[in-house]
């Protein structure tokens, strides 16, 4: 644990947060919003906007030079995440989705983690969910998941260094979901020194146009990532068997 | 033995890639790969074929007695309720599987085994599940449901 920000919110450690947004209208303010609301000085904000056909674009661009918008054809998360690290420009790495949030203070803690040992390639922080508030009620219990924080490995829990990105690659275009999961078990198998803290880093929305609701059918991708997961894992240590 | 499985989605989700398959259990965020013999009994359990109906099938392509072949399919079954993957399911009057001739000899016979794994239990299970028909896809609010088991 890394105990309250000593002089203030500053960062040696310059981090770059990338925002893949597709008709993100509805959340995208207030995700861009948390971001800023850190304090970390020299914090870039790259916003991909993955071919939007609602207002997200003027919305983004209402923050003016706060944040870097750049726009191409709709080609899913990982491009749009992949895009923006190639123009990042910051020593580390942050991921957050065009509706979920940071906490106050979340990115400093990260940080601090990050800067308080040079071997750790990757810092990973807990996650808690909230039922967008604008739902009504009789949607807020049709939701099935726990309001605990819970430490959880996600693109928006993670602070990674750059030069430990760049070892693993970027994200597969190929899959729909799961690329995620993937990235973390290439960077597992990679050996990228991994360190979790007990601070919720991610308050992750809820609403009735979440990825994993709508896109039910891109839950095969899953098994895609398994497989490959089990594949490198058999490669690397062909009598291992499972726990 | 007449008894019929069905699998559980849509919190399971399966498919055999590259001759392997491989199911994750999404809600519980484990994933399982099996052997060729654990492939095609989930085939006939997906075809809805009773457990005499699976027996019959493996001891027409493989080298094993009855009572081997059985208790292999009992356990494998008993394996795949503990883990949540699949659930008794009733099927009145489905069709007896019919059992493919056999080209070439009955191969060699081992118990079907699934192994699991849970290393990425906590990414897996974070698919948020809910229980409206947001997209098609229904979410059976408990185990005791009729059979919706949806073409994965």
């Amino acid at each position: 644990m890394v105990d309250a920000v000593h002089g203030g919110p500053r960062t040696s450690i310059r981090v770059s947060t990338i925002i893949p947004c597709h008709n993100g209208e509805r959340y995208i303010d207030a995700t861009i919003r948390s971001v800023l609301h850190q304090g970390c000085e020299g914090l870039e904000i790259i916003v991909v906007d993955d071919g939007s056909t609602d207002r997200s674009p003027e919305l983004v661009r209402a923050f003016g030079d706060a944040v870097r918008y750049v726009r191409q054809p709709q080609g899913g998360a990982s491009r749009a995440r992949n895009r923006g690290i190639e123009l990042a420009t910051g020593q580390a790495f942050a991921f957050l989705d065009a509706d979920d949030l940071w906490p106050e203070g979340a990115l400093s803690r990260m940080v601090a983690k990050l800067e308080s040992d040079p071997s750790i390639g990757m810092v990973v922080g807990q996650m808690e969910q909230f039922v967008s508030p604008e739902l009504p009620a009789a949607e807020h219990l049709s939701f099935r998941f726990s309001p605990d924080a819970v430490p959880a490995r996600m693109c928006g829990t993670v602070l990674v260094r750059r030069a430990e990105f760049e070892r693993v690659g970027g994200f597969a275009p190929e899959l729909a979901s799961g690329e995620f999961i993937d990235w973390l078990a290439r960077a597992e198998h990679l050996g990228v020194q991994t360190v979790a803290i007990d601070t919720v880093v991610l308050r992750r929305r809820l609403h009735l146009s979440n990825h994993g609701v709508v896109r039910r059918d891109a839950r095969q991708d899953y098994l895609r990532v398994v497989k490959a997961a089990l594949d490198r894992k058999r490669a690397t240590a062909p009598r291992l068997d499972p726990a | 033995m007449n008894s019929v499985y069905r699998v559980n989605g849509p919190r399971v989700i399966f498919e055999n890639i590259e001759g392997e398959l491989i199911l994750v259990h999404m809600e519980r965020g484990t994933y399982y790969s099996t052997d060729e013999i654990g492939a095609e009994l989930w085939s006939l359990i997906e075809a809805q074929s009773s457990v005499s109906d699976m027996c019959d099938v493996l001891a027409s392509r493989y080298d094993a007695q009855p009572t081997e072949i059985a208790d292999a399919v009992a356990r494998f079954l008993a394996r795949l309720m503990e883990e949540d993957l699949v659930a008794v399911g009733e099927s009145p009057g489905a069709p007896r599987t019919t059992v493919p001739p056999v080209m070439g000899g009955k191969r060699p016979f081992s118990p079907p085994a699934l192994q699991s794994y849970r290393d990425m239990q906590d990414m897996l299970s974070l698919d948020p599940i809910h229980d409206v028909e947001a997209a098609g896809w229904p979410v059976p609010r408990s185990d005791d449901e009729p059979s919706v088991a949806p073409a994965t």
